[in-house]
């Protein structure tokens, strides 16, 4: 499976952890540990699903996507919620941010990778769409 | 491990996007549009198991109109007081009656996809 995914969290463990499960998969990757110095690589990487963790020092996710995610984040991206909370605060967050989708690390992962090929999928219809309305 | 049923969300509503997270909330995986134009694209290029349509009269008639020859299961959010005729006129498909709370309705969803509930 093709596509671009980037994780924006701070715990270097887990990032290796789920950058080498996605690269198995056949994913490319890239990764941040914050996103106050993303946001050029993520220009660049114009990924089709980003990962972001919300329990950041500085500036978290939940903080970010209220400041300024049209400026933070590429628009053809979906972005995932990516965090040790509960899946009911999780939930509770998506629905006030308005991010694409949500995913508990506790999770199953093999559900998790099933998720991840579809979010994946659309984003990738995103960036045709708007490749070819350029 | 069964993909999950994928559900094309068309919609207005950003923030807070209550109906995106009661579908996934259902079992479901979302992806929100916010234009005709990609809803239709998308439709094609990663063919949902079904579209929910979420917007006011007005668009949703508009919209509802362009899915005539599409064969993906169309679902309209709507309140209990909106009339049924108001919503199949153009489009005789399938309705939602979900009156803010999707999550009962959601098998009703899975049956018409012709997909297993969360």
């Amino acid at each position: 499976m093709s596509g671009r995914i980037f994780i924006i969290d701070d715990d270097a463990e887990a990032v290796i952890g789920m950058k080498a499960l996605l690269e198995c998969e056949g994913y490319e990757v890239a990764t941040s540990a914050s996103p106050l110095t993303a946001a050029f690589e993520l220009r660049r990487f114009d990924p089709d699903v980003i990962l972001l963790d919300l329990n950041m020092p500085g500036l978290g996710g939940e903080r970010l996507l209220s400041l300024d995610r049209k400026r933070a984040f590429p628009s053809g991206s979906q972005i995932v919620l990516y965090s040790g909370r509960e899946r009911d605060e999780l939930a509770a967050i998506a629905e006030q941010t308005g991010v694409d989708g949500f995913h508990s690390k506790g999770d199953d992962l093999d559900a998790f990778l099933l998720r991840i090929r579809r979010w994946v999928r659309c984003g990738r219809a995103r960036h045709d769409y708007l490749k070819r309305s350029a | 491990m069964e993909l999950q049923p994928l559900i094309l969300l068309r919609t207005h509503h950003v923030a807070p996007a209550s109906t995106a997270v009661d579908l996934q909330l259902g079992g479901y995986l979302v992806s929100r549009v916010f234009d005709d134009e990609l809803a239709l694209f998308m439709l094609r290029d990663v063919a949902p198991d079904a579209i929910v349509v979420d917007l006011g009269a007005h668009e949703r008639k508009k919209f509802l109109a362009r899915l005539d020859d599409d064969r993906t299961p169309v679902f309209v959010v709507a309140s209990r007081s909106m009339q049924r005729h108001e919503l199949i006129a153009s489009v005789d498909r399938m309705l939602i009656d979900c009156d803010q709370n999707l999550m009962r309705s959601s098998s009703c969803l899975a049956e018409a996809a012709g997909v297993e509930y969360g």
